[in-house]
Parts: structure tokens; sequence; C-alpha cells
């Protein structure tokens, strides 16, 4: 009898653990998430990498496998960015980000926010192979047309179509001013988001320094400084921000 | 319930925490830093030091697979127990090879596959200057290739051009030029475009490749296609139309169809030629592959080529004319099956149907008038599994028939129509049969050695061939990799050599040996290779007045190749040199004297310029020393032509007129200085020179994708 229900205790025990597991997925994604902002913000590399061992390993739990690769991909993109200068690195992580936001899509086709962060990687990746040039300019749009698509009221999406047309020159349908469209769009649709538990919800600050961005190549540095402490409101943590402040500073 | 589990589980859980520990390195044998090693499903596990080192504890029990993740690496899994005990891993990880979407080239490569060489991106094959989007053309601008005659023909490091052998999808193709002339032919079949990935070797190449003498060129068609893509093409000598179609994410249609026209060509560039037909071909492509599960893909490869070319024959002594047409048929399926983690089946089927006429006619009479069909049936398995040795088995069997009917003038090199004629009806059938293995494995310090052993049996001649294989390479530091490599390597005749009436049945396989020594440097965007070889050639065919041939020429190539590349943001630029000494006793040489393919200096410089994203400027600069000749009232091959030097340049400019439109216009100009190269004397006799038909040649074109 003990037996019995020693067997019992077992199989419920891990009935119990199984669905358990499910939950700590959503649990270490929201956790995971946070980490990765606070990396973000303080531009700090080696906690990146950290987060993007944790994303590896969650990603074999065998549930919302997508959701995780998307993660890992904007993990990469940020790597990507922050170590601009390291062109090597740089490049690396920008290929690495393109595998797996491909595998996000790939296992889920639906969600807004993977087709608009592969927008962004291929025109990241542009900056490494001007070669493909027109290819990627092409699957780029593609790509963000598609996130619109599927979700019209997403400002991330606005967002990093604007980042797009910023980069691109005009003959080719783009423009500062219409990224200025794109960020300001993006930045009414910021307004409304509230937290979205384990999907994303980055860039509310992010805007502000966009927007800058672009009135600073538009010559307007005040304009552009507006937007930048703008950004530290939202964010006061934003450490991008900061960093252009001071540059701007030193000049 | 909670509680009484934790209470029922603390004294198990607490006896079986389990030390995980052990090490990651690379093929190469070098620690990887970095790695990412845990316990699937769970988020137990540590990161590799910079000697490579990890350990963890975990207080997970039971079965688990422990996994080694690293960025640019395959992935590593094993299966482990835990039980308290604490286990040790060893893992090693494969470098992957980047996915590319277009023509990869790869230089010299010491083993197979793999091994990191010189790349060309698709965009540098189409946009190298002069090289008319052909590979073979933009292989020729690299070291170890001679250039020998203006066209496509590959002579590799004192190779003769037939010694370099052709793969598609792995499919032998014998007749790789479009326009078939001695040296090779003047344009290679394939386009690239319909390729995924190309692999070169100059030499020291892997068991997997035999019957040739000289350098390997393996191509690979391309894979399902992930988007749909239509895109025309118009140049003044061509029209081309490619599609690719994913039916489903499964399932794609890749296809393409040229025509090329060259009348347009010299009529605009006011290029006086002697074309009675000027050339034409044209090639369909369907390629079509589905992938049938996670485990495989299967492709079915059709292409068609079909081209004719007419010239006036322009003897001191006599006149005529020379018509000839090709046409070719290539059928392949191929299936790349994973039968495990770690090891693959590859398997392919196909079959080529070739044939090739030729007239030679003086008035109303023919003085040649051949026609040559070729059959190739051939199946090829090859298994790959890789574990802490990295093993290729594999086997092939080849079915070629040849048919030749007509009628040649008996004397070779003379084409006087009161010259007797030979005349033929034949047919020969051959089987090739071939088994091969080969291993690569890690040592520590860095060193990898890969060695291999391949058996080829001819049934035509009923010799057999054994050629063993070896190539060691040292990782010194982490840019730099010296290697050795040397191997015996056979070459059998085609079927009618062994003809009693016209050949000699009893000929030996062609034999050489390598020896090469290799290094290089290489780092993000720039790369610096050097490399000397000596190549010992053997049982080479030389004339015999009763036995037609006998097998018993011999000759040496030796030299030295020098690349070097660099890429800045809005330059890339690459230098290929190559050194060459080689001299043969064979055909009808007297004792050791220089051949044709004896190009002391062989010197390409590439220079393209991209000042914004959309424009591209590109310069080929490329110097070669003449062929040796035997200048007439002198001493057999004591002369050289003179030089053979080409400036050509290439401009690109890119537009999209509306999204998902990619425009390229194109202009380019070879021969821009007009020099007038000399491509040979008749009869050896310097005032008579046989000039280059191209000077400055002008072409342009647009190519419209959506």
């Amino acid at each position: 009898m003990e037996r019995v229900l020693l067997v019992i205790v077992i199989t419920l025990a891990s009935v119990g653990i199984h669905a358990e597991e499910k939950v700590t997925v959503d649990k270490h994604i929201v956790t995971i998430k946070a980490e990765q902002q606070e990396a973000v913000d303080k531009g700090d590399i080696e906690k990146l990498k950290e987060v993007s061992t944790k994303l590896e390993r969650l990603s074999t739990f065998g549930d919302k496998e997508w959701l995780v690769n998307y993660y890992i991909a904007l993990n990469s993109y940020r790597i990507s960015t922050i170590a601009y200068d390291d062109k090597a690195m740089s490049e690396k992580y920008i290929e690495s980000a393109k595998e797996s936001i491909q595998k996000s899509i790939k296992g889920k086709d639906d969600f807004a926010e993977s087709h608009a962060l592969f927008s962004s990687i291929l025109g990241m990746e542009l900056g490494f192979k001007p070669q493909l040039g027109m290819t990627n300019g092409i699957k780029s749009g593609k790509a963000i047309a598609k996130a619109k698509k599927l979700d019209p009221e997403n400002p991330r999406v606005y967002m990093i179509d604007g980042t797009g047309k910023l980069y691109t020159p005009k003959m080719f349908g783009g423009g500062i001013d219409k990224a200025i469209k794109l960020f300001e769009k993006a930045a009414e649709l910021f307004k409304k988001e509230e937290d979205r538990g384990i999907y994303p919800d980055w860039g509310k600050e992010e805007v502000y320094v966009w927007l800058g961005n672009a009135y600073r190549e538009k010559k307007e540095d005040s304009t552009a400084i507006e937007f930048y402490k703008k950004a530290l409101i939202v964010n006061p943590d934003c450490g991008w921000a900061k960093e252009i402040l001071k540059e701007i500073d030193l000049k | 319930m909670k509680k009484l589990l934790l209470v029922f589980f603390l004294p198990v859980i607490l006896l079986s925490s389990t030390i995980i520990e052990g090490w990651v390195t690379g093929e190469g044998g070098e620690a990887l830093e970095g790695a990412n090693v845990f316990l699937e499903g769970t988020l137990d596990g540590a990161s590799t030091d910079k000697d490579g080192v990890f350990g963890f504890v975990t207080e997970e029990t039971g079965k688990y697979n422990l996994q080694v993740r690293m960025m640019g690496y395959g992935e590593f899994r094993k299966e482990v127990f835990l039980k308290g005990e604490t286990i040790k891993i060893e893992a090693s990880l494969k470098e992957e090879t980047l996915e590319s979407e277009g023509v990869i080239v790869k230089a010299s490569s010491f083993t197979t596959g793999e091994e990191n060489g010189v790349t060309l991106t698709p965009l540098e094959v189409l946009t190298t200057p002069g090289a008319a989007a052909d590979i073979c053309w933009a292989i020729k601008t690299f070291p170890g290739v001679q250039q020998v005659e203006e066209g496509a023909g590959l002579f590799v490091r004192g190779g003769e051009v037939s010694e370099t052998k052709f793969l598609l999808d792995g499919a032998n193709v014998y007749h790789p030029y479009r326009y078939e002339s001695p040296t090779g032919g003047f344009f290679g079949t394939f386009s690239p475009f319909l390729l995924k990935g190309t692999f070169f070797s100059s030499g020291g190449f892997g068991a997997e490749y035999g019957n040739a003498l000289s350098g390997v060129l393996s191509m690979e068609s391309l894979d399902l296609p992930s988007e749909r893509l239509v895109s025309l093409g118009m140049g003044l000598a061509n029209l081309s139309v490619m599609g690719r179609f994913p039916l489903s994410d499964d399932i794609g249609i890749n296809f393409s169809g040229n025509q090329s026209n060259t009348k347009l060509l010299f009529d605009f560039n006011n290029i006086e030629d002697d074309f009675t037909e000027y050339p034409f071909s044209y090639d369909l492509n369907l390629n079509f592959g589905w992938r049938y599960s996670e485990k495989g893909l299967a492709k079915v490869f059709f292409f068609k080529e079909k081209d004719n070319v007419g010239v006036a024959l322009e003897d001191p002594v006599w006149g005529g004319n020379y018509y000839g047409t090709e046409m070719s048929n290539l059928y392949n399926l191929k299936i790349d099956h994973a039968l495990s983690d770690n090891s693959f089946l590859k398997f392919n089927v196909s079959r080529t149907d070739f044939e090739k006429k030729m007239e030679i006619t003086s008035g109303e009479e023919y003085i040649l008038d051949l026609k040559t069909t070729d059959e190739i049936n051939q199946t090829k398995v090859v298994l790959e599994k890789n574990t802490w040795i990295s093993l290729k088995v594999g086997g092939s069997l080849e079915q070629r028939k040849s048919y030749f009917i007509g009628f040649t003038p008996s004397q070779e090199d003379t084409l006087d129509p009161s010259v007797p004629s030979n005349h033929y009806d034949r047919e020969y059938k051959s089987y090739v049969g071939t088994v091969f293995m080969e291993g690569t494995s890690f040592l520590p310090y860095g060193l990898s050695l890969t060695s291999g052993v391949r058996f080829d049996r001819d049934s035509k001649s009923g010799k057999n061939a054994l050629d063993p294989r070896f190539s060691l390479s040292w990782n010194v530091a982490e840019e730099i990799t010296l290697s050795v490599a040397t191997g015996i390597f056979h070459q059998f005749y085609e079927p009618w050599r062994y003809d009693p009436d016209y050949g000699n049945p009893f000929l030996d396989p062609m034999k050489a040996k390598h020896y090469i020594v290799s290094g290089t440097w290489e780092n993000n965007g720039g790369m610096i290779r050097l490399e000397g070889y000596y190549k010992d050639y053997d049982k080479l065919m030389r004339e015999h007045d009763l036995l037609n041939y006998v097998s018993s020429g011999n000759g040496y190539a030796r030299g030295v190749d020098f690349f070097i590349k660099k890429s800045f943001e809005k330059i890339e630029g690459r230098v290929a040199y190559s050194y060459l000494n080689s001299r043969r006793n064979w055909q009808d040489y007297p004792a050791l004297f220089p051949p044709d393919f004896d190009i002391t200096h062989n010197l390409n410089v590439i220079l393209n310029v991209s000042p914004t994203p959309d424009f591209q400027v590109g310069a080929k600069y490329m110097y070669a020393t003449g062929k040796p000749f035997t200048p007439a009232g002198g001493d057999f091959r004591s002369d050289r032509l003179p030089s053979y030097l080409t400036l050509d340049l290439s401009v690109s400019y890119l537009y999209s007129f509306f999204t998902d439109n990619l425009t390229v216009f194109f202009f380019s100009v070879n021969n821009v200085t007009n020099r007038n190269n000399i491509l040979g004397y008749y009869n050896g006799d310097r005032n008579e020179p046989i000039e280059s038909s191209y000077g400055r040649l002008y072409y342009f074109g647009v190519s419209f994708q959506m």
C-alpha cells in the first residue's frame, strides 16, 4: 500500500512540475526581459551576453520557443548596435540576430514584432555589406509592410519603419521628414501602450532618441536636445540619450 | 501537498546534486571561450572561460540532454545521466560554414569543402570586371590558374585544361564549357545564377574527388527558394529570365533561361570578325526542390544548353569555313538525408546527353565532318559521420558511352583538302567504379589531420588506380594557419583513347603527385595566402609510330601562388600572383620542354570602389607571360609569344523604380587600352601573327528584378 501511495505521489509530483514549467517559461521571460532592458540602458555588453545564454537555455524548454527566439534576436541586435565600433563583433551578432529572428518567424508567422525586428536587422546588416544593398532594402521593406498589416497600432513597427527611412536616401523612398512623421506616430502609440507582460514593450524612450537623431540630421540641434531630454524623462536610466547629450555638451 | 513533497524529496535532492565539468574546443583543438553549456529544458549551466573550461552543479536527476552552443559553431548534444556522480564532458564544436545566397568560390583548399579558403560572394563574381558574370572567368582571377587562352578554360598549376574536373550536385560534368575547343571553351556552361555554392581547389584536394590530375570545381545548385523573385535581364548580347517560386514551405522551383547572341555585340563595337555564323547559345534550367521531412531535401535538376558558331578559317595556305554546334542535357536527382544528428547520407543519380557536330568546308568540299555523342550515367552515394573523427565513405559507378561518326583529316593540324581522311563509325563504352574513404581528426596543439584513400577501376583499360591523400594543418595562432598536403592523383583517358586503331588499349592512367606547403593569415576583411607546390607527373601520353600512344611521358610543375584580399568601407581589392615553372616530355616532345600552359608569371589585380551603395566601379588588370612556341627555323619551343595584357573596367548602378524593384544598369569596357594581344604565329613565323579579335569592347545592359 505504501508503494502504491509513493507511485501516486511521484506521478502527481511530476505532473505538478510539468504544469509549473509552463508557468516558469512565462515567468523567466518577464524576468529576463527586465534584465535585458537594464543591460541596454547601461550599454553593458557582458550583461547582454549573459542574457543571451539564459535565453538560449530557455529556448529548450519546449514552450513559446518562437517568442524566446524573438528575444534572442533582439538581444543579439542590441549587442550588435552597442558594439558597433568593433565591426567584426557587431557583424557577427547581426548575423546571429538574423538567424534567430528567422527561426522565430518560422515558428510563428503572424507576430508583427518579429517582422518589424527582422526589417531592422536587415537594415543593420546592410551597413556591413553594402553589396546586399537593394536585395536587403526590398526584403526590409516587405517585412515592415507585413508587420504593419499584422498590427497597425504597434508603436515599435512605426519606430522601426522610421529608422529605416531615416537612413534611406530620398530617391529610394526614404528621407528625414518621412522618418520624423513615423517617429511622431510611434510616440503617440507608445503613450497608449501598457505593460505587456511576456510580450515586447521596449522603445518608449528610444522613440524620442530617434526623434532627436532625426532633428540632428536636420541640423536642428536645439529641437534634438529637447527630444533627448524627453527620452530621459520617460526612462531616466536611458544610457543612449545620456551619452548623446554628453557628446553634444563636449562640442 | 507541497510540503509533503518537499520533505519527501529533500534528502534525494541533497544527495543527488551532480557536478558537470569539462572543456569545449573547436575542430582544431583550440579552446573556445564563451560557449553556453547547459542541460536542455533547464536554466542550469555555465559559460566556458578563456581556457574553454566550464563547471556547474545541478540538482536535477535522471536522463537529460547536455547542450553546448556557441555562435558560429554547430550544436553539440550529449545524453547524460544525473545521479550524483561527477560527469566529465569533452566537447568539440564544428565551425559552421556561413550560408550564402549565391556563389562562394573557395580557392586552393587542403581538405574537402569546409576548409577556409578564398571566398567570393555572388556579387563579386558578377562584379569581377571583365569576367562577364562567368564562374570560370571569375576563377581565372585566382592564383594557381594560368591565363593560356582567351576563354574560360581552367589550366591549373601547370596542368592541362582537361585535368580540372567539374561536378554539379555530385554529378560529373564532362562538358563544362560552351563553344568547346582543345583549350576548354569560351564560357562556362553554368551561369552563377543557378548556383548556391562553388568549391574550387587548385590541388591537394580530398579523396572524394578523383579522376583529375590538377584541379576540381564542384558546383551546387540552388536550394528551396525562400521568396518569390522574378528577374529579367537584357544586354548587348544577352537576354535572360529567371524566377524563384516557393510553392509551399517545403516545395519550390527555380528556373532560368538565357539566350546569348553576339552579333549585335560585334556590330556595335565595329569589330572586324571572321564569323560566318555569330556565336549563339541558349540554356534552360529547371530546379525542383522538395523538403520531404525535417531530415531531408530532394532536388531534381534539369539543364539544357545549345550553342553554335561558324568561323572563316584563314590559313595562309588555304581558306575554309568551320561550323560547330553543341547540345547538352543534364538530369540529376540528388537527395541529402540526415540519418541522425551527426550522420548524413548523400545520394545522386544523373544522366548527361551531349552531342557535338563539327564541319570544316573548303568551297563545296568537306574536309572534316564529325558528329560526337556522349552519354553518361552515374550513381553516387556518400555517407558522412561526425564524431571525434569526421568520417566520409562513398562510392560511385559511372557508365560512359561515346559515339563518333564522320571523318577527319588523317594528319592532325593539317586541314589541306588534298590530305586523305580518317573515317569513323565507332562506339565506345566504359565503366568507372570508385570507392573512397576519408577521415579528419583533431589533434592537440591546434593540429588537424585529414587522411583519405580512393580506389578507381576503369573497365575499358582494365586498369586500377589507388590514390592515398593526406593533409595536415596547424592553427599557429588565431589568424594564422599553416598547412601541408600531399597525395597521388590519377586520371583515366576518354574511352576512345583505348581504341587500338587510334589510341592504345594498354594506356595506364596518368599520374601526378602533389606536394603543397601553405600559410594563410586571415582576419576580419583581409586575407593573405602564400603557397608553394611541386607536382611530379608520370605516365603521360607520348606519341608512338607503331602503337599510336604510349604511357611513357613525364614532367613536373613547380610554383608559388600569392593572394591578398582586403576590403575597406568603400573599396575592395585583391591581388593574385602566380609563378610557375613547368616542363613536360609528352605528345611529340623530344625531351622535357615547356608546354603551352607554362606561363611563368600571371598577375591579376582587381579593385572595386563603391562611393555610394548604389554605385560601383571596378577595374581589373591582368598580365600573363606569353606562351612558349617553336619559332620558324628555331629550336623546339625555344621562344615565347609577347606577354598578354588586358585592362577591363566595369560600372554598375542600382536604382529602384518602385517598391520591391531592383534595377541594375551596367556598363563595361574590356581591353580598355585596345592592346593587340598575339595568340600565336602561323607556322612559328613572326610575320604571320594570329591576333586576338578582342580589341576594345563595350558592353552594356540592364537587369530588372521584382
